[in-house]
């Protein structure tokens, strides 16, 4: 039987973290999107345990199923946390399912407990100035000398830099020509001497992220997760989790659609309004929809296919066509049009980070679809 | 939350789709010509119902006409059909199941009442005509009436006289009877019901057009695979295999809204009108990128994805135009704003 109501474990879940975030995230933290204030209720998260849900519990997580760590995000959703931008995001959501899969035991009890701790704030070095999209061509390297690796090289758009004491970076050990089976996956200290970085003034105002360099930046050899030359797989065991991340915005869009239903209330003939916005709603629920599929499919252990991808190429679309008739309808109707001009600009990049709109149409196309790569230029 | 078929749904909708395989291939014309007997024969007609099997949940019964439109079985049933599948999935009783079943089971049901409004008058006690899709060769007609419960009353005079539209699709007719020769069968159930009838009807249709938008995209995947053109698949360069990925992608979204919306517990009101607009709009997404990656193929008569075209542009108007679903999406979303 289909059915989306909840077990009575699930319904009892529920009513106590609402219970707990109601009491315990303060009134000053909700709805807020700056470092220190995200910093703060991931302080919290920890105090209580409810940092990484789905961890198992061997390494200090409460093996919580994904319905449960779905609604847990839910209800912290209510309250405006956004987990998604929480400086703990990447070393809890991203970094630490590929260190579970791929790290060996010292390095799990050396990071794990550090990034539970919060002791640990992770950014992430793997595009590059000529390696975005094609993250294959990735030119930053690592050279092994004695009991260290030396790094040289450069990392753009890497988010949190200024913030970070550790990055996890993909790095060359093999050749160019080796492509993605000569790339390594190290993570280092970013107090490591030879390491400068360079906050990038985003189109918001903001500078969210960075650009890195390294320069004879010496690096434990141990400091390898998986092979050395084996640092794709471990790549894409993260980028899958953070494909899924759009489960965790679903509560912020939802509150800007009801937002804008809300502008045009006491407007009963604005049917033209009203079929965009439902529109733009239907959009926004379809991500919705998907998020329920691969919270259902985990919890069966199924296959997700293609889902992470059709995941990442659809919200971020559905988000900005969201934020372009926010913008379109205040512009309209002479209000203020300063937060959904900033949520227009804001979502742009959604569509680029944790792989391009056209990259996840590459993957569909050719592993879903079995379409031929496209022919590549002669050199 | 669970929107996993189970073992035995998975069975039964794996047998559905070898049974819809089977049946009748399309003739020179596009058409399956007794489809509707191959069904009957093969102990399918009922789709969402059938009493040896027992009534299907409104959620397993999504998953069978999604598997008939995998074989472009859409439009071969009428929205009467979907409305008296939709029925079945909600009567749960002897006579009941035993009136829906006797509806079903000679030939597709046509419903009287203009099925184009985005809420379908089934109750129209004084319909003498009907405009509907999937009217072809002979059927049967029923109306509802509401009595201070429901009647399902089926027509038993004349034949009815079925006139094509002047439309492309042959599937579109206009079907009127004359008389008040009806045989009743009174039903447990009341027009409090039928709101629900009709929507569990609108998904049941939606999950059929998306089975036929997958089945367009596999057909347009396989042309693209083999029309070389610059000395390479066409399906190999990007402007056709991202649009095919948009398309896929479009797919996925709606036929999970379609879940979503099937589920027991699902907000009644607002996830079936997403679904139905997600689903529309996939299947026109479907036939836009159909009819241009089979480039001048597809404005002819040759290939059957001109059946497909067809198939989405009729379907993704029955039961009302997928902007007013949306409209009222929006509408009911901003009163609950208020």
């Amino acid at each position: 039987m289909l059915t989306l109501n909840e077990t009575e474990e699930e319904q009892r879940f529920r009513a106590q973290m609402r219970a707990w975030a109601e009491e315990h995230i303060p009134e000053h933290l909700r709805w807020r999107e700056d470092f220190d204030s995200l910093q703060e209720i991931d302080r919290i998260l920890a105090a209580h345990g409810l940092l990484a849900v789905s961890w198992p519990a061997e390494y200090g997580g409460r093996a919580l199923s994904p319905t449960l760590e779905l609604i847990l995000t839910e209800e912290l959703g209510r309250v405006g946390v956004q987990k998604a931008k929480s400086p703990s995001h990447s070393g809890i959501n991203n970094l630490g399912p590929a260190l579970i899969a791929h790290a060996s035991p010292e390095q799990l009890a050396f990071f794990l407990p550090k990034i539970l701790a919060m002791e640990i704030k992770w950014c992430q070095g793997f595009s590059e100035p000529e390696a975005g999209s094609d993250l294959a061509s990735l030119r930053t390297t690592a050279r092994l000398d004695g009991d260290h690796w030396v790094v040289n090289g450069s990392k753009i758009w890497t988010s949190g830099a200024q913030h970070a004491n550790w990055i996890y970076a993909l790095v060359r050990t093999g050749t160019p020509e080796q492509r993605h089976r000569g790339i390594t996956f190290l993570v280092f200290e970013m107090g490591s001497e030879g390491i400068t970085f360079r906050p990038i003034e985003q189109i918001t105002g903001g500078s969210d992220f960075c650009e890195v360099f390294f320069d004879d930046v010496l690096v434990p050899k141990a400091n390898v997760i998986g092979e050395v030359g084996g640092g794709w797989p471990v790549a894409m065991t993260l980028l899958a989790s953070e494909r899924l991340s759009g489960r965790h915005r679903y509560n912020s869009f939802r509150r800007q659609y009801e937002a804008l239903a809300a502008s045009l209330a006491g407007e009963s003939d604005a049917h033209d309004l009203h079929r965009e916005l439902g529109r733009a709603i239907a959009e926004v629920e379809g991500m919705a929809a998907l998020g329920r599929r691969v919270e259902s499919l985990r919890e069966a252990g199924g296959d997700l296919g293609a889902l992470p991808q059709v995941n990442k190429l659809w919200w971020p679309v559905a988000h900005q066509r969201l934020t372009e008739l926010g913008w379109k309808v205040s512009t309209a109707r002479r209000t203020d049009p300063s937060d959904w001009y900033f949520d227009w600009l804001a979502a742009r990049p959604e569509s680029i980070y944790g792989g391009s709109a056209q990259i996840q149409r590459n993957i569909i196309s050719e592993r879903f679809l079995g379409l031929p790569r496209a022919p590549r230029p002669s050199t | 939350m669970n929107l996993e078929y189970d073992a035995d749904e998975q069975s039964l909708l794996s047998q559905a789709a070898d049974v819809f395989r089977g049946i009748a291939p399309l003739d020179a014309a596009g058409q399956k010509p007794s489809v509707w007997r191959s069904l009957v024969d093969a102990g399918w007609h009922d789709l969402g119902a059938d009493v040896e099997r027992g009534t299907l949940a409104a959620g397993l019964a999504a998953g069978v006409f999604r598997a008939a439109g995998h074989q472009l079985l859409v439009d071969q049933f009428t929205s009467g059909a979907y409305l008296l599948s939709a029925l079945a999935t909600h009567v749960q009783d002897e006579p009941d199941r035993a009136h829906v079943a006797a509806a079903l089971e000679q030939r597709p049901g046509v419903l009287l009442g203009d099925g184009r409004g985005a809420a379908v008058p089934v109750v129209d006690a004084g319909a003498r005509e009907g405009y509907c899709f999937g009217a072809q060769g002979e059927i049967d007609v029923y109306r509802v009436v509401d009595d201070g419960g429901l009647v399902l009353a089926r027509w038993l005079g004349a034949p009815p006289r079925v006139q094509a539209r002047p439309a492309l699709s042959p599937s579109v007719a206009t079907v009127t009877v004359d008389g008040d020769e009806w045989r009743p069968m009174r039903l447990d159930l009341t027009a409090g019901d039928l709101p629900g009838i009709e929507t569990t009807a609108l998904l049941l249709h939606s999950a059929a057009l998306i089975g036929c938008a997958e089945e367009l995209l596999t057909t347009t995947r396989d042309y693209a695979l083999n029309r070389h053109q610059f000395g390479a698949p066409i399906g190999s360069y990007q402007a056709v295999k991202h649009a095919l990925a948009d398309v896929y992608a479009a797919n996925t979204v709606a036929w999970n809204a379609i879940l979503s919306a099937v589920a027991e517990g699902a907000d009644t009101v607002t996830a079936p009108l997403v679904a139905r607009y997600l689903a529309v709009e996939a299947a026109l997404g479907s036939a836009r990128a159909g009819a241009q990656f089979h480039g001048g193929m597809g404005f002819t008569a040759e290939l059957t994805v001109h059946r497909f075209l067809k198939t989405v542009l009729d379907g993704g108007q029955r039961f009302g135009s997928h902007d007013e679903f949306a409209a009222a999406l929006g509408k009911e979303m901003v009163s609950r704003a208020c």
